[in-house]
């Protein structure tokens, strides 16, 4: 699953288009889904953003890969140009490094790289572009947010340029950013295959251990329900099988169940493969 | 290899900056203020980065030279240790750095200069016999032609010949040493584990056959070799296993010329024990017979007993005491 964060309504028309993103009702946030994408627009601004992002996380189960899309200024940049981010500089002037490890995954990105840049996040539009870098008025604050739920490699901005020294910020107008946005698609897909992969690589490989049925069956203390879990995972390990919890015989109570684990594992070939 | 290199502003300019990024003209150049903004910055996951690691130059400040720690040492007087890279090449499962740092980034300190001025403040000092070990937070040798850390420092041990250098190693990078007449205070020391075992533990090292074919060669060429038997894993049949793998070692290698032989079993402290396992829920060798006494996770005491008598006393069919030297 991916989250992607978008400031303006006209930079997700693409991606809600091509990914046939159904609108959900969920309160203060505007959520476009389907099975494997959630797409946010939080509004302009890095107070929106951020308070978008924490919306999203907290109505998550599970945490997932963050891409934050949209448009963003460049002295030297042509318009059109879509660049990742390897570092962002706040309004506070402290730096953020997203990873550029996702540059480098999966074959279609490796084939078509594509370029990172450093970019700066302004309060106001930023007109006369001083530095050789992407300005914008989100990714600090969508990173900052961000990466309090997911780990700062399944966290990336994708900036397209939408402004440069030849056409100011006052020519853009919103169906010109859509058509920016999805003359991308295809690095945009990209991305995102790259982030899934990713978080299914960093998501622990250990079954979800069940012990319903035994804490339902005798009285565990938290200590023991704690060493219970450990021993079932243990062994679920050990003997590469799922449902570990069926082997366990019935036994008058929990120690019992403790020791029969314990003596169980102990008994079972230490091996590494 | 390198696709990522962040700098530190404080290293722009060094000459082995350039170098290095010379070296990798295709590489995507980021600069930082400081190396631990991005090192040590919090959400990161080692296991993702060790896919692919970014490589970070960076200036060391301060505590060029540490002493080492209790357990450190092959017989000689004070131990140290000196680190000019913090992780590693290879990616060994029971490595301690998986559990020490936050990222599996490469951090090169360039300043090599600063590390010799270290050695040098306690060498001049008179006292006992001081041995300096390098290896501790990654390969001495796996990234020399990216660092030149032996090209560089060779000269140095060769005019210190007061100080004893280990270099710790799983590497096959032994080109800068063949190249040179061997140094009388300097041993190259192997981590070797049977076959088996570093097929499933030691990810990207080289082959137990590869490290010994260096080791060969080093020997030929008069260098002082030692071997590291550790850590050493327990697995059912570790009889067979490891006394075979004892067999084969001392039958290709020139046991009478070793410097050194030691021997230690996987341990762990408590903290990069959870941190290591949460990274790797599903790795057997951490849902082994392991328990945990006053912080530090071993094998459970009768085990580890076994396991070390066993390959001790196999170690010492082969070599004498005087250089052998367990890992406490």
């Amino acid at each position: 699953m991916i989250n992607i964060v978008c400031a303006l309504k006209c930079e997700a028309r693409p991606l809600i288009d091509h990914y046939g993103l159904q609108p959900r009702p969920v309160d203060n946030i505007k959520l476009y889904q389907n099975t494997k994408i959630n797409l946010v627009v939080s509004g302009v601004g890095g107070k929106a953003c951020a308070s978008a992002v924490k919306r999203l996380a907290e109505f998550q189960a599970q945490p997932s890969a963050w891409l934050n899309i949209g448009i963003a200024g460049h002295g030297k940049l042509a318009m059109g140009t879509g660049r990742l981010i390897h570092k962002i500089t706040g309004p506070d002037g402290l730096n953020w490094y997203p990873p550029s490890l996702v540059l480098n995954i999966g074959n279609k990105l490796s084939k078509n790289k594509i370029d990172s840049i450093s970019l700066i996040t302004v309060d106001q539009p930023e007109k006369s572009y001083p530095e050789n870098c992407a300005y914008d008025m989100e990714a600090t604050y969508f990173y900052q947010a961000a990466i309090n739920h997911q780990t700062s490699e399944l966290v990336q901005c994708y900036k397209i340029i939408s402004d440069n020294n030849c056409s100011p910020t006052d020519n853009i107008n919103a169906k010109q950013v859509s058509i920016l946005i999805e003359s991308k698609l295809p690095d945009i897909y990209n991305i995102i295959e790259a982030l899934i992969c990713l978080h299914k690589q960093s998501t622990s490989k250990l079954p979800a251990i069940d012990i319903t049925d035994m804490i339902n069956n005798h009285h565990f203390s938290h200590y023991q329900k704690l060493r219970l879990v450990k021993l079932l995972e243990r062994l679920s390990l050990l003997t590469s099988q799922d449902k570990v919890s069926d082997l366990v015989p019935k036994l008058k109570s929990s120690s019992q169940v403790l020791t029969w684990l314990e003596n169980k594992i102990k008994e079972l070939p230490v091996k590494l493969t | 290899m390198i696709d990522t290199i962040y700098i530190e502003d404080s290293v722009r300019d060094h000459a082995r900056t350039r170098e290095i990024c010379n070296r990798y003209k295709e590489a995507n150049i980021i600069y930082c203020q400081q190396y631990t903004e991005i090192f040590n910055r919090k959400a990161q996951n080692f296991r993702i980065q060790k896919q692919n690691p970014a490589l970070i130059l960076a200036r060391k400040f301060k505590n060029f030279v540490l002493e080492a720690p209790a357990s450190y040492g092959i017989g000689g007087g004070k131990n140290y240790y000196f680190s000019h890279m913090l992780n590693c090449l290879y990616d060994c499962r029971y490595c301690f750095l998986q559990g020490m740092y936050r990222s599996a980034y490469y951090v090169l300190f360039v300043n090599y200069e600063d590390f010799q001025d270290g050695i040098t403040a306690i060498t001049s000092k008179p006292g006992e016999e001081a041995w300096f070990f390098t290896g501790y937070d990654c390969d001495s040798l796996a990234l020399e032609p990216v660092t030149g850390f032996m090209e560089f420092f060779s000269p140095f041990f060769k005019k210190n010949t007061g100080a004893k250098f280990e270099l710790r190693t799983k590497s096959t990078q032994i080109s800068t040493l063949l190249s040179q007449s061997p140094l009388d205070n300097c041993v190259v020391a192997f981590s070797l584990s049977p076959d088996s075992i570093a097929r499933a533990l030691e990810h990207r090292a080289p082959t137990l056959e590869k490290r010994i074919n260096a080791i060969r060669k080093l020997q030929h060429a008069g260098w002082k070799i030692g071997l590291r038997f550790d850590p050493v894993i327990y697995i059912d049949g570790y009889q067979e296993v490891y006394s075979d793998f004892f067999k084969a070692v001392f039958s290709k290698i020139d046991a009478q010329s070793l410097h050194s032989v030691s021997l230690g079993t996987f341990r762990l402290p408590k903290t990069y024990f959870k941190n290591i396992k949460k990274i790797f829920p599903d790795e057997l060798l951490f849902a082994g017979p392991l328990e945990n006494i006053s912080g530090m996770v071993s094998y459970e005491k009768e085990l580890e007993t076994q396991l070390l008598k066993f390959c001790e006393s196999n170690i010492r069919d082969y070599i004498s005491d005087k250089i052998y030297f367990p890992c406490t």
